[in-house]
């Protein structure tokens, strides 16, 4: 980190550093997005524990997603983090970060339709009430989270391909970890909307 | 790592012809390209969505959209996007590129586009700051004023709403940003040795979000106002009217804008450090800025969720903040304060070890219990996670938890002790060379210990029973927020303005209205304090004749504020125009960036400094006559890099050492 | 703090406390004490004739807190003090010499966690004891009365179920019998606030949340809306009347308001 060179461009560092602070940033964000995802996910669960007005799940024809449909969207990103970390693992190989990576922003391609097949399909709005509520902007947080991850992982396929992944090599590793907080999340949405569906009646 | 690179399509290194667009984009293209997208989202939205039929989410959904389209297009425009675009188009910056973005010209151009140095970063902070002062002290007056008498007669009371909450919520950006900010980004780096920041880009990143963020907050005063405090509890935020889209749109731009900001502080201070720099030998301004930003990192995100469902609920008709369809207020409160609680302490912290940073240049005495001074600084930000409650005692929503909630908020006296024991030892039998600066450490003791004692009396359940919600508080917390936190920052631009702007503060003008704030602060908060006990809630706009006294008093005090902040910005436009010319290092400081040369070249260091001990040691073997300041004039410019290289025999690197 | 010796000091045989700046900073730390100490009272004061037991309990506490505060406050503004008037450099330039190189004293830091840690633990057990009796008043062997409140932007009524279903917009209660109330709001949130009475509890929509308390005092009193509800927050109080049994009885006995 120290180096005499007096021309030494900020940011520049050599890639060791340069990956070493990298891994900490991408860390910290991932630490702030998840106290994203946790305020979300407590979201959730305090409306059903509140069931303010008896209203959680309880209007005429409301019912809770289907949760196989949200375990297989689970399973999707699963399958992308897998096919990523193939790529990951095969080092500066350029042909297998392309194949690996592009297969993993297909498979998240594939998710973002999945999920967004299971908003439209899921036969409510958030206006119905307060599962509807929290249920669509865990969802919609999906989504996102699935479009930032796609335009990762198309930059990866994109600079693999051009060969600009030789001296960046650490940038695959860094967009790993990301992918791997990707599964988390979506494993920790998915339990509680899952798991923790209407009230039992008292 | 070598053969594959050879077989690649494309030429190894990027466009030789550096540049491109983003040497055309600044504040004026950003400026455009967000009116634009905001005006085409507006025609568009408006005229597509469609009205359902009960309540109309229409308009806040418009509104909430335009707004987000500004920030967006402005975000383009100023060209914060190129850096990504380009690394997903593999077509990485060049050095050019980079020395472009840093503002390698160093003209005055560069502070009006996306400009990575961080010092550059930080002035654009220190301007923005005072700018979000000015307009929320001015809306302070207008609440003051309106308070002089009974009856509500100088505004309305939807007008007096407006303000208050747009006053508040101004305040509160100020203040979070006003350490960590200008100096944050200014000196930190340099303080611990680093070229720039961690990643320059996100610096210019989270400055520019803040910037777009302005114009919406203020836009906020032209759609109804924020007539809902700047808590915005709901569901009286779900019926508000449209001031309360810009609202939560500026909470979101800003909560990226901190978060971001926060990583990059974090990141740079933990791997920046120069060599030699072990954490012991870390000054403790950089403990607490970490602290306070890190905190801000995990605590903001949970505001923008809340935020995110209030938009939600005002523009979709969710149903997150509605008991009607099963939704509560207590959700948003519990988000609410789970960032405002650590907020308080963001905003805090950074004031308080500026403090620490100055009182041994004052005294020439070493900080007194480094030890303690991290103790307490670790103390208080991992409580400050676990009190939230404490400001929802009579709020109902869990009377059982009241008990714990107020273990934690008084446990937390205990490290805020520790920063007094601090302050107070590095004061002990120390010659003080009474300076500006070193008057804040005097100013923040006093006021402080009142707002600490105050806050006690509220963590107290019963007692709060009767405080909440009360003047008594809003009190509290102006003693903590403004006597503690922004005199703290009063004392560091003192201090480290000689060091931005090449110049010397005026001691004399700046001294003046420093203190004379002081007393004025001191004057209407007590009166506050008097008609929250006797029972005036807070956000009235007309507490009636039975507070008349006290609220004159504290109006009047509200006055004298004006009249020594006015000064004070006086002191501060003079010196930076026309004050005297500063050394490099005036003040006889040992931290690194008093071994720059001012002004700060664009690298910071010729060569990057070896610690070797840290920068507390005055008195020591060897030290003991006073590193005295250069004599007025000495140019401690380009001429005088510091004499250490990695070579060099172990030696000390503060300016001065025998 | 440091009372170590500072070096190049001439040799002084006294003993440490009545050394300078020892002495004379706890001279002033004495003064400022009891100058703090005759101001304990004055917050009471300002709270007003508390007119309930939990009322008067709050003012104890705050006398006693402010009480408490006293020696410490005085701690640091004496050391300010002195350091503003006997410590001070003045002039263009540092001081020629460094001062003294003392780091740390570890004395000093045990006594000063050590006090904080008692004082805390002060606190806590007073808060926590007082917190207990108080929840034991919502059980008294006499069933109490009971009020239902609804805040509504900007106004309060009551209902009293004891009563009828009797309906006010002005609270009246007996002296001396234990009344709970169950507050709960129509619009957005409100704040239950019987000021000299020192009860608070926030009227939330779609919930139910109680208070008790038990009037001393015959008089009256104010109730104000404690959190900001909409444009008339300000204008959102009613008036409380203490009013003695028989009283109170006539009036719950009389025919309910011509209002909805
Ligand atoms: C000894 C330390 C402190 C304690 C025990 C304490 C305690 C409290 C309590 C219990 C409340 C809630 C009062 C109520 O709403 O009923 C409160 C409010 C508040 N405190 Fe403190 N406090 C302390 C220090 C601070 C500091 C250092 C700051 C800021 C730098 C601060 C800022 C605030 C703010 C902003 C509020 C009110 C926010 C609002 O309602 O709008 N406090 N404090
Ligand atoms: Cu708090
Ligand atoms: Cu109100």
């Amino acid at each position: 980190m120290t180096s005499p060179t007096p021309a030494l461009v900020a940011g520049h560092l050599d890639p060791e550093a340069a990956r070493r602070m990298n891994k900490l940033g991408v860390i910290l964000l991932i630490v702030g997005d998840a106290f994203f995802t946790f305020s979300l996910v407590f979201t959730y669960l305090y409306l059903r524990g509140l069931n303010t007005n008896g209203q959680w799940l309880t209007q005429k024809g409301a019912h809770p997603v289907s949760a196989t449909y949200t375990w297989l969207v689970v399973l999707v990103v699963a399958a992308s983090w897998l096919a990523y970390r193939w790529a990951e693992r095969g080092g500066t190989d350029k042909a297998r970060i392309v194949l690996g990576a592009g297969l993993a922003s297909a498979l998240v391609v594939l998710d973002l339709g999945l999920q967004v097949g299971q908003m439209v399909g899921a036969g409510f709005t958030p206006r119905d009430g307060a599962y509807q509520s929290a249920w669509m902007a865990l969802a919609g947080y999906h989504v996102v989270h699935l479009l930032l991850t796609l335009f990762l992982g198309v930059a990866i396929v994109n600079r693999a391909r051009l060969g600009r992944f030789a001296e960046t090599a650490w940038h695959v590793t860094m967009v790993g970890y990301w992918w791997t907080w990707l599964v988390l999340a979506t494993v920790i949405i998915a339990a509680a909307t899952s798991l923790a569906t209407t009230v039992p009646r008292a | 790592m070598t053969t594959s690179v050879t077989a690649a399509p494309s030429p190894p290194v990027a466009p030789v012809t550096a540049g491109g667009i983003m040497r055309h984009l600044n504040v004026v293209t950003g400026i455009v390209m967000g009116v634009l997208l905001a005006t085409a989202t507006w025609w568009v939205t408006s005229s597509t969505f469609p009205v359902l039929d009960e309540g109309d989410h229409k308009d806040d959904a418009v509104t909430i959209l335009t707004l987000v389209a500004w920030v967006i297009g402005f975000l383009i425009g100023v060209g914060a996007f190129v850096g990504p675009a380009r690394w997903l188009l593999g077509r990485d910056l060049t050095v050019e590129d980079e020395h472009y973005l840093a503002g390698k010209d160093a003209g005055v151009a560069r502070y009006f586009r996306f400009t990575t140095d961080h010092k550059v970063v930080g002035m654009q902070y220190l301007v923005t700051t005072m700018v979000l002062f000015g307009f929320g002290g001015t809306l302070a007056m207008l609440i003051r004023t309106n308070l002089i008498t009974p009856g509500s007669r100088f505004v309305d009371p939807a007008t007096y709403n407006s303000l208050v909450g747009i006053h508040g919520i101004t305040m509160i950006i100020a203040t979070i940003i006003m350490v960590s900010g200008p100096f944050g980004n200014f000196i930190l780096p340099i303080m611990i040795g680093a070229r720039d920041m961690a990643f320059p880009r996100l610096n210019a990143l989270s400055f520019w979000l803040l910037f777009a963020a302005v114009p919406v907050l203020i836009s906020s005063l032209f759609l109804g106002g924020i007539s809902t405090g700047w808590s915005a509890y709901a569901p009286l935020s779900d019926q508000a009217n449209r001031g309360m889209d810009a609202f939560l749109v500026t909470i979101v731009t800003f909560a990226i804008s901190t978060g971001v900001a926060g990583m990059n502080i974090t990141t740079t201070a933990v791997r920046m450090r120069a060599r030699g720099m072990t954490w012991s030998r870390t000054p403790i301004f950089v403990f607490g800025t970490v602290a306070s930003v890190a905190l801000g990192l995990v605590a903001f995100p949970m505001f923008e969720v809340a935020m995110i469902e209030l938009g939600m609920d005002r523009g979709m008709g969710a149903g997150f903040y509605d008991p009607s369809i099963g939704g509560s207020g207590w959700l948003y409160a519990n988000l609410f304060w789970l960032m405002g609680h650590p907020e308080v302490y963001v905003i805090l912290l950074p004031a308080i070890v500026a403090l620490m940073e100055i009182t041994p240049v004052f005294t020439r005495k070493p900080l007194f219990s480094f030890t303690s001074a991290i103790l307490g600084i670790m103390g208080i930000a991992g409580l400050s996670l676990f009190v939230w409650a404490h400001h929802m005692y009579v709020a109902g929503w869990a009377p059982v938890l009241g008990g714990p909630f107020m273990v934690t908020t008084e446990l937390i006296s205990i490290p805020t002790g520790l920063l007094f024991l601090v302050l107070l030892g590095t004061l002990w039998r120390g010659r003080v060379w009474m300076r500006l600066p070193v008057m804040a450490v005097y100013a923040l003791l006093w006021n402080f210990t009142i707002g600490g004692i105050t806050g006690i009396y509220l963590s107290d359940i019963p007692v709060d029973q009767a405080m909440h919600g009360s003047m008594f508080v809003t009190a509290h917390f102006h003693y903590t927020l403004m006597g503690a936190g922004l005199t703290g920052a009063m004392g560091a631009l003192a201090y480290w303005f000689p060091k931005m702007t090449g110049r010397m503060l005026h001691e004399k003008a700046g001294a003046i209205g420093f203190w004379v704030a002081q007393v004025g602060f001191n004057v209407t908060f007590m009166g506050m304090f008097a008609v929250g006990l006797a029972g005036q809630p807070r956000r009235v706009a007309d507490p009636g004749t039975y507070f008349r006294v006290g609220n004159l008093i504290s109006s009047i005090g509200a006055y004298t504020i004006m009249l020594g902040m006015l000064t004070f910005l006086g002191a501060i436009i003079y010196s930076w125009r026309a004050g005297s010319v500063a050394s490099a290092s005036p003040w006889g400081a040992r931290t690194l960036e008093w071994q720059t040369p001012t002004p700060v070249p664009l690298e910071n260091f010729e060569v990057l400094p070896v610690v070797t001990q840290d920068f507390y040691g005055y008195g020591e073997d060897g030290h003991r006559a006073a590193a005295g300041a250069p004599a007025p004039g000495t140019p401690g410019g380009p001429g005088a890099p510091p004499p250490q290289g990695p070579d060099a025999p172990p030696q000390r690197v503060e300016v001065g050492a025998p | 703090m440091s009372t170590g010796r500072h070096e190049g000091q001439r040799l002084d045989t006294r003993t440490t406390w009545r050394r300078p700046p020892v002495l004379p900073i706890l001279v002033i730390w004495a003064v400022l004490t009891v100058l703090l100490l005759l101001f304990a009272p004055v917050p009471a004061r300002l709270m007003g004739r508390p007119a309930s037991p939990t009322m008067q309990e709050i003012e104890t506490t705050v006398t006693w807190f402010t009480g408490l505060s006293a020696p410490v406050a005085a701690l640091v503004w004496a050391i300010l003090l002195y350091s503003v008037f006997r410590w001070r450099h003045r002039g263009p330039q540092p001081p020629p010499e460094d001062g003294s190189g003392r780091r740390d004293n570890r004395r000093v830091f045990t006594i000063w966690v050590l006090g904080s840690a008692v004082l805390c633990l002060f606190l806590l057990v007073w808060g926590l004891v007082v917190i207990a009796p108080r929840t034991s008043e919502a059980n008294p062997a006499q069933e109490p009365i009971l009020v239902d409140v609804t805040g509504q932007q900007w106004a309060w009524s009551f209902t009293y179920p004891d009563e009828g279903n009797k309906s006010a917009t002005e609270l009246y209660l007996p002296v001396g019998q234990t009344v709970a109330f169950r507050v709960t709001s129509k619009d957005v949130i409100h704040s239950f606030w019987l000021v000299q009475l020192g009860i608070k509890v926030d009227a939330n929509p779609g919930e139910t949340t109680v208070a008790t308390v038990r009037p001393t005092q015959i008089g009256t009193f104010q109730l104000r809306c404690a959190e900001l509800c909409g444009l008339y927050h300000s204008y959102m109080q009613t008036t409380v009347h203490v009013v003695s049994v028989a009283d109170y009885e006539a009036w719950a006995q009389s025919p309910a308001e011509a209002h909805s």
